[in-house]
């Protein structure tokens, strides 16, 4: 057998009344896997996360820890540590008896305790506010000590719900070299939830895509980077332009100049996803899709360059590409004629989907 | 450094604004609280004389207070303090289950409880007279299943009874800040104490009693205090003449007119209660603080 | 429904919180209808503004009639819940505004040498002559003044549940057989309670005169009773007949109209007469000192002891009245609760006492307040 998996759910669902936040969901999570889930807001992230950490029964299935079946045990007897989405400090206490609360609870030795709360408070950048009262502290704060008080404990399976969406860009990334570092340290699983798929991609070494309550797409982030199962997916993570078309023969067309797509297959309505960075532009309608330079935006190192062509069967789509600035063809204003390439591998061909 | 005069003047408006937003308040907290309370506290050291009262200074009517009422007092404390007790734990499991555990129902049922407030004291107090009486509901209930053959008696006009009688009549007033307060927690605190480790049983008294705490005093206070001011409540189902210091309070100003001594009663009465609920509060700070 | 929420020490306090009767509510809607019949109302204001102080109800008899209309007057009621609280209003300030009050007669001499109410020129009165003998004799003091008028008398009742007894009541000393033991309830009234077991415990014949010893004798007794006889001791009259209607006890130290207010509830008490006696109450109507209608005042109380009024307020309050001529308009009913065929028996049980208890030391007798202590003594017990 594989390496065994540490955590594992099978057919975990939950139900509110008649609306379903949790399809069936079978996962297996390695032991060191750090688990990235993405989804839109509403597709039962926070749901599957509760019903992992018991605070949320679920309706149908079961969770299982190391070969243990906890589906039916309290929080306090699961060796999980929750990190949550709105912070839910003890409002009464300090910042440091909030992070010390567990491990007091384990009864451990004053001097410990003292010693692994002012590592955990400097780790998350909260030393000097240690003795405040944790009710006045701002938002990002909040959360960096409800992520010290769920640390501190260092739980088999930690369950991070957007942990650091409350801070600033250079804390966020502060904070990714921590918990990477943590991780590297303690071991065991990380389970986050995020809408930025910077951090996932730099966390993550798996990532679970979920749409309305169920598993879009699994795999490693690359994987899903360049493999996505459907458009969905595709879009979801990082920029994509899907390009509607149809597959005639095993070959598809994109557009006026586009080279022929080989693709094996019945005739149907396909999606063609292309990267923006996986395209290039030529000045002048030359040999690729030809386009309309509609917008060109600045992105500092980047520029996007909005086109708009013509699909094979006549109508306008909008087709971005991403370049260094450097590559941008001169003369490249709003209007200007271009012709758009790729390699030759690039083009990923998608069942038609929404 | 000195302040330019500028700002001073702004700062002196400010003032005579502020002083004039309270003046309302001050006057009202004076007339209606001060006023007539340092009136009664400089009689209670006046002398009684018949149908008349002479002033004087000395401790004869807080003596009699304690000696000759200090059983009833005792007994009035602790009825207040029973009472108060019974009422506040009460309050507090079915404000938490209306707030945690009844899910949608929860509101309904806080409404219906909160319902029984209206209909008034007395209708509630003869309520349970009937329920506990010779002939009542649970006599005949006890009965009809056998239970026994004649009616019980000691349901009715016992201590037992003042305590069901007022614990029922402020159990809702009771509930009240309970669950404005669960109201305002956020669940996650609770699931975040589970999480920690926290059994439900420490997590109710390491987390939830704690940020509860000025709620749980208020409870306590409004229980205790009506209870132990109440008087009407063991005269109509407590044991025979089983009376309150309240009573004699009364009795004090109305039938025997020793203002002085009734004054000296209710100032003993109301010293003892500050006493208990200072208690309360400071063993409560102790028990339910944050570890 | 009798409810009360006043704390009720002093049974007058008992007596006033009783709610008013079917036939009270119906006799003052009649009076309202006449009332506006026969004197269209007029935008005039009334000439004089009477001020009463006394028990609620008892105003019925000045309301009888239309008198206060025909004199241009009108009747400023404060009703009170407790003698006591007639004596604290004229003290602070009442005399001067106060016109009428009605204390009961045991109060009156008292009253009228603290110069808190005037004497009662009987001679200028219409219907002084038609009291009943009995009244008549008690309303004059020894030097001849009169400080009330009766009104109306009742007296504390032994009444029992003929269908919880073995045999009738004859002794208040019953109310301690074994048989009846957590079966019986007293008056939760302090004078009440002293003058009617005074005489049981120690056989005085006027309990208003007490020695020390004969007081403590009366109060062990009343200890004894409510720690191992008594059931209840009722906060209110409407009380007391709600046990008896109930059923929680089978005697009770009662008042004549609960017999009626039982009977309207279908349960039939009777009336013992327990051969130590009892005490009788008689309220009467007194003229405040320095009064501000002193003559209008005398006018209504003799308007209020008129054959009408009587006959009127007796069949609303269900209380005994005192005008002769007025028995034969009170309800059978009524004549047979008070003994109307033979008042001089009712009195031979139910004692008239002439004054209250010394309120500053006479001879061996206790005062009021030592009367009170004990009776604290016994509440605290
Ligand atoms: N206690 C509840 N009762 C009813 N519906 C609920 C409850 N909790 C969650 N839901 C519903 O379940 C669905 C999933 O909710 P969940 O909180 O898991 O979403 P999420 O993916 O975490 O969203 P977000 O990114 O906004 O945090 C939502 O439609 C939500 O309305
Ligand atoms: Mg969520």
């Amino acid at each position: 057998m594989a390496a065994a998996s540490l955590l594992e759910l099978r057919g975990l669902t939950r139900r509110y009344g008649t609306m379903t936040a949790v399809q069936p969901i079978d996962l297996a999570i390695r032991e060191n896997d750090f688990f990235a889930i993405l989804g839109p807001s509403g597709c039962g992230k926070t749901t599957l996360l509760r019903m992992i950490g018991g605070f949320v029964q679920p309706s149908d299935g079961y969770v299982l820890i190391g070969g243990r079946d906890v589906t039916r045990l309290p929080p306090d007897k699961r060796p999980t540590g929750m990190v949550f989405q709105n912070y839910g400090l003890f409002s009464h206490m300090t910042v440091r008896q909030n992070v010390a609360y567990g491990l007091r609870l384990r009864r451990r030795p004053r001097a410990e305790i003292g010693a692994e709360v002012e590592r955990m408070l400097d780790l998350v950048h909260l030393s000097p506010y240690a003795d405040r009262p944790a009710k006045d502290l701002s938002g990002g704060q909040k959360q960096r000590v409800a992520l010290a008080r769920a640390l501190i404990l260092k739980p088999k399976v930690l369950l991070l719900d957007e942990p650091l969406a409350a801070l600033d860009l250079q804390l966020r990334k502060a904070m990714h070299q921590e918990l990477l570092a943590i991780h590297e340290a303690i071991g065991g699983t990380f389970i986050l939830v995020s809408h930025d798929q910077t951090e996932v991609m730099t966390l993550a070494n798996r990532v679970a895509v979920m749409s309305g309550g169920r598993v879009a797409q699994e795999g490693s982030p690359t994987e899903i980077y360049d493999r996505p199962a459907d458009p969905f997916v595709a879009r979801f993570i990082g920029d994509a332009n899907l390009l509607p078309a149809r597959r005639t023969g095993g070959v598809i067309l994109l557009g006026d100049g586009a080279p022929p797509i080989p693709s094996p297959g019945a005739d149907a309505a396909v999606d063609v996803m292309l990267r923006p960075e996986a395209l290039r532009l030529v000045a002048g309608h030359g040999s690729g899709l030809r386009a309309y330079i509609e917008q060109v935006v600045f992105q500092g190192s980047h520029v996007r360059v909005h086109c708009l062509a013509k699909q094979a069967g006549g109508a306008e789509m909008r087709v971005t590409a991403t370049l260094g600035r450097d590559v941008l063809p001169a003369g490249s204003g709003q209007g200007a004629a271009v012709s758009i390439t790729w390699a030759e591998g690039a083009p990923l061909v998608l069942p038609a989907g929404a | 450094m000195r302040m330019p005069d500028a700002e001073r003047a702004q700062l002196r408006r400010e003032g005579l604004k502020t002083a004039l937003l309270m003046a309302p308040a001050v006057i009202v907290f004076i007339g209606l609280f001060v006023a007539p309370l340092a009136w009664f506290f400089v009689q209670s050291f006046w002398r009684n004389a018949t149908f008349r009262v002479v002033p004087d200074f000395q401790f004869g009517n807080y003596a009699t207070a304690f000696r000759d009422y200090g059983g009833v007092l005792l007994r009035t404390l602790g009825t207040g303090l029973e009472v108060g007790g019974i009422t506040t734990v009460l309050a507090f499991f079915f404000a938490y289950a209306v707030r945690f555990a009844l899910g949608r129902a929860g509101p309904l049922i806080l409404v219906i409880a909160l319902t029984t407030l209206f209909g008034g004291y007395v209708v509630k107090v003869y309520a349970w007279r009937s329920l506990l009486g010779l002939d009542g509901i649970l006599n005949g209930a006890l009965m009809a299943a056998g239970l026994t053959d004649a009616p019980v008696e000691a349901l009715l006009f016992n201590a037992g009874a003042v305590t069901v009688t007022l614990t029922h009549y402020l159990l809702p007033l009771a509930i009240l800040p309970l669950y404005g307060a669960l109201a305002d927690m956020d669940e996650t605190v609770i699931a975040a104490a589970r999480d920690s480790g926290a059994s439900a049983p420490r997590t109710m008294f390491d987390i939830v009693l704690p940020q509860i705490r000025p709620a749980l005093i208020a409870s306590f206070a409004m229980s205790f205090l009506l209870a132990a001011g109440d008087y009407v409540t063991p005269a109509l189902v407590g044991s025979p003449g089983n009376a309150m210091y309240g009573n004699f309070i009364q009795s004090q100003f109305g039938l025997r007119m020793n203002t002085p001594l009734g004054a000296a009663m209710s100032f003993s009465l109301l010293g003892c209660c500050l006493l208990i609920l200072a208690t309360v509060w400071l063993v409560m700070r102790r028990v339910l603080r944050a570890r | 429904m009798h409810k009360t929420m006043t704390p009720l020490i002093g049974m007058q306090a008992l007596r006033g919180s009783r709610g008013p009767t079917r036939r009270e509510v119906l006799g003052g809607m009649l009076a309202a209808s006449t009332a506006s019949l026969g004197l269209p109302r007029m935008a005039r204001a009334a000439d004089a503004r009477i001020s009463y102080v006394g028990w609620e109800g008892y105003d019925s008899a000045f309301t009888a009639g239309g008198f206060l209309e025909q004199n241009g007057a009108e009747l400023d009621a404060t009703y009170i819940a407790a003698t006591e609280d007639i004596i604290t209003r004229l003290r602070s300030g009442g005399m001067g505004t106060v016109d009428i009050t009605s204390f009961n007669h045991l109060y009156n001499p008292l009253m009228g040498e603290a110069g808190l109410i005037a004497p009662v020129k009987t001679d200028q009165m219409t219907n002084f002559d038609k009291l009943l003998p009995q009244f008549r004799d008690m309303a004059t003091e020894a030097d001849g003044t009169c400080y009330g008028i009766p009104l109306t008398f009742s007296s504390c009742a032994l009444l029992y549940n003929p269908a919880m007894v073995s045999a009738a009541p004859t002794s208040w000393k019953d109310f301690l057989a074994p048989e009846y033991k957590g079966k019986v309830a007293l008056f939760s009234d302090a004078l009440t309670n002293i003058l009617v077991w005074a005489p049981v415990a120690t056989g005085v014949a006027d309990p208003t005169r007490l020695t020390k010893a004969q007081l403590d004798e009366t109060v062990d007794l009343l200890i004894t009773l409510k720690k191992e006889h008594v059931r209840a001791m009722p906060a209110s009259l409407g009380d007391g007949a709600e046990l008896l209607i109930q059923g929680e006890v089978a005697m009770i130290m009662g008042w004549e109209p609960m017999v009626i207010w039982c009977r309207e509830k279908g349960v039939e008490v009777s009336i013992a007469k327990p051969e130590e006696g009892t005490w009788a109450f008689v309220d009467t109507l007194n003229i405040a000192t320095d009064a501000p209608n002193a003559d209008l005042d005398l006018s209504l109380i003799d308007h209020a002891i008129s054959a009408d009024a009587q006959a009127e307020f007796g069949n609303a309050n269900l209380l005994g009245i005192v005008n002769a001529e007025a028995v034969g308009q009170l309800s059978p009913e009524l004549q047979e609760l008070y003994g109307f065929d033979n008042l001089d028996a009712y009195f031979e049980h139910a004692h008239i006492y002439p004054r209250m208890f010394p309120l500053e030391p006479e001879g061996d007798f206790v005062t009021y307040d030592q009367v009170l202590d004990g009776y604290d003594r016994f509440l605290r017990a």
